[in-house]
């Protein structure tokens, strides 16, 4: 008898002590981790929304062995000096070929490397709106705008917190498998988002638990360098092991002219049977040259990072070597990066991964919210709101809420600064956090209706992208449906489909902070001063989106 | 063939989910009959593997299991809200994947 009741003490114990951990690793970079997901999910979609913030670019993809042709064509005589070339031939989500090249002389300070987008029909440059595009979201999403490397270890240390708060949220979690597939919104208050939030993470709970994992493991040569120091004498030995495509060979500064890159990419191609995703040319011009073909990150799970290669002698030709069959650990790495990357996806894996990854970003904005939500339910009513969990709740509505109209906010400026303005793509970012921040500051301002406003918001900027869309360009949802140009249709739906599914959390919220104040009149003792009397309602009104009135029990702990 | 896994899918957790007493008495307002808990169970359970099968038919076992994955969740999801929003829509929905799928499957 006493051994079980000791038993059930200590599980409890633990259930106790992860719904801690669980509930403070979540706070801390909750919002970080929200932004991270959100511009994540939105990242599964870097080069189609790029395509949707360049709309005067229209072409169509070429085949890559002629494609190959003109980046050599066009390098040859714009770039002939520098040391290395990388040429990526259009696909079916990239209709341009992308060029990067290493000029030899950077100015100090400076890498010095050009980015170059080439019109495959052409084969002359492209000249469009300076914009980031997808690649905004894609660089936010693990470097956070912050200096390298502070961005990507401040994203990674999220990044563990996460993987912390889903392990334990699954041990804390006591009914997995019973409520799994319970939501019961009527209940109100922590009841409901309890529900909401458990749904979410549970239903979605490979995906969450995968891409927190990979996330970390894509960066793991940063995080966890103990390993590589000890087999390795400089880490640069490391990656010209692990990434044998990026393996770069001395020149030996002799001119020689280089092969023909076209008839290699088609040897590649009949080898491989599939697509090569990049060439990469080492001190074109130099006797030492050599040409890399690294097989394309979409014709397989594991080649995200981790591809298949073949290297050619940049004078003669000559097959070097090359890599078909990756060893099990190297596939191992391989899946699990590229899992994360997801460029393999199919478009309608994609959108699984978009609306999966959405129900994550959907998981941490309720474990937000969920917070608030308990403590609220803890509390006497009637009595004074805490700092801290005011400070909490304008924090939740100024990024939760926020960072849709932010994002809706980039998209705006995309369209409405003048396409020839110099250093546009650097205001469409600030125009980005500059109504993050006012979101902020609104949620701090106007403690009651923050919620309702910043969701009805987001709902009215994010519908009105496409309807900017269609003011500014030719390519409209009424143009590009009927010609079935999905990329830019796609998106402005997407848009539309947001802004609906904001537009019910507005009209939630705006009910729920009607409701208590109408449901229970009673609770309300009459004389009152009245400054306490408008502390209180305010205290009362303000319970956020779908909360209900005060519940003395609470069913969890 | 897609189109039949997420059918298998749904229709799999649609009877997992009736053959749980919460829901059962939430959509008939009676306990759920011993003798129908074995059988839904064991169809539900079967409708994923199938859906699992389905989805490595048409993309091969790597590609088809992430893929698998991600329609669990959406299917998953999908039947949580109609189940709290329109439980009746969502009770007809798992019967029509059921009859769906097999044909999905042929064409």
């Amino acid at each position: 008898m006493k051994a079980k009741g000791e038993k059930a003490q200590g599980e409890e114990g633990l259930r106790q002590s992860m719904s801690w951990l669980h509930t403070w690793s979540g706070l801390i970079f909750g919002w970080v981790l929200f932004a991270m997901f959100l511009t994540g999910t939105l990242a599964f979609f870097r080069p189609e929304i790029t395509s949707w913030m360049q709309p005067e670019i229209q072409t169509r993809p070429a085949p890559a062995a002629q494609s190959v042709a003109a980046a050599q064509r066009y390098l040859s005589e714009h770039a002939s000096d520098a040391t290395r070339w990388f040429i990526t031939p259009p696909s079916d989500r990239e209709p341009l070929i992308q060029l990067l090249y290493q000029s030899p002389k950077p100015k100090p300070g400076e890498r010095g490397f050009v980015r170059v987008k080439l019109d495959p029909a052409t084969g002359e440059a492209v000249t469009a709106r300076q914009t980031r595009g997808g690649d905004f979201f894609y660089r936010f999403h693990f470097e956070l705008e912050t200096a390298f490397p502070w961005g990507r270890w401040l994203a990674s240390i999220a990044g563990m917190f996460m993987l912390v708060a889903i392990i334990s949220g699954v041990i804390t979690h006591k009914k997995i498998f019973t409520d799994f597939f319970t939501f019961r919104p009527r209940k109100g208050g922590q009841r409901a988002w309890m529900d909401g939030h458990n749904a979410l993470s549970v239903l979605g709970l490979p995906f969450h638990l995968m891409i927190t994992f990979s996330g970390l493991v894509l960066f793991m040569a940063m995080l966890m360098p103990a390993g590589i120091l000890a087999v390795y004498e400089n880490p640069r030995q490391y990656s010209d092991d692990v990434f044998k495509a990026f393996k770069i060979a001395p020149a030996r500064n002799e001119p020689a002219p280089l092969v023909p890159l076209a008839p290699l990419v088609a040897q590649a191609q009949e080898h491989w049977q599939g697509r090569v995703g990049r060439v990469t040319v080492n001190h074109p011009g130099d006797a030492g040259a050599t040409v890399t073909l690294v097989r394309d990150a979409a014709d397989g799970v594991s080649y995200g990072r981790l591809a298949p290669y073949m290297r050619f002698d940049g004078v003669t030709g000559a097959l070097q070597e090359g890599e078909d069959e990756l060893s099990a650990t190297v596939r191992t790495a391989g899946v699990i990066t590229g899992l994360h990357l997801g460029l393999f996806a199919e478009p309608l894996l994609r959108w699984l991964y978009f609306l999966v990854s959405l129900a994550g970003t959907g998981m941490v904005g309720t474990g937000l919210v969920l917070w608030i939500a308990k403590r609220r339910q803890k509390a006497r009513p009637g009595a004074r709101e805490a700092f801290s969990l005011r400070l909490v709740d304008a924090l939740n509505a100024g990024t939760v809420a926020g960072l849709f109209i932010s994002v809706a906010a980039f998209f705006w400026a995309n369209r409405l600064l003048p396409a020839d303005m110099p250093g546009r793509q650097l205001w469409e970012t600030r125009a980005f956090f500059a109504v993050w921040g006012l979101s902020l500051v609104y949620a701090f301002l106007f403690q009651h209706r923050k919620w309702r406003d910043l969701l009805a918001a987001a709902a009215a900027t994010l519908a009105l992208v496409p309807v900017i869309n269609a003011l500014t360009t030719s390519r409209h949802l009424g143009v590009s449906l009927p010609a079935g140009d999905w990329v830019m249709a796609g998106f402005d739906l997407t848009c539309l489909a947001g802004a609906l599914l904001l537009a019910w959390m507005a009209r939630k919220a705006a009910r729920a902070a009607k409701a208590p104040a109408k449901g229970r009149p009673a609770a309300r003792p009459v004389a009152k001063p009245a400054v306490q009397q408008a502390v209180q309602s305010v205290a009362q009104s303000d319970m956020g989106p779908r909360q209900g009135a005060y519940e003395p029990r609470g069913d969890t702990p | 063939m897609t189109l039949a896994a997420f059918c298998l899918a749904y229709a799999g957790f649609s009877a997992l989910c009736l053959g749980m007493d919460r829901h059962y008495e939430d959509l008939f307002d009676r306990a759920l009959p011993r003798r129908h808990r074995l059988p839904l169970r064991l169809f539900g359970w079967i409708a994923l593997a199938l859906s699992l099968c389905a989805s490595a038919a048409v993309w091969g076992w790597s590609y088809g299991t992430v893929e698998w994955i991600g329609i669990l969740s959406i299917a998953g999801l999908l039947l949580i809200w109609f189940l709290t929003f329109r439980p009746r829509a969502a009770l007809t929905a798992g019967g029509l994947c059921a009859l769906a799928a097999p044909v999905l499957a042929v064409l």
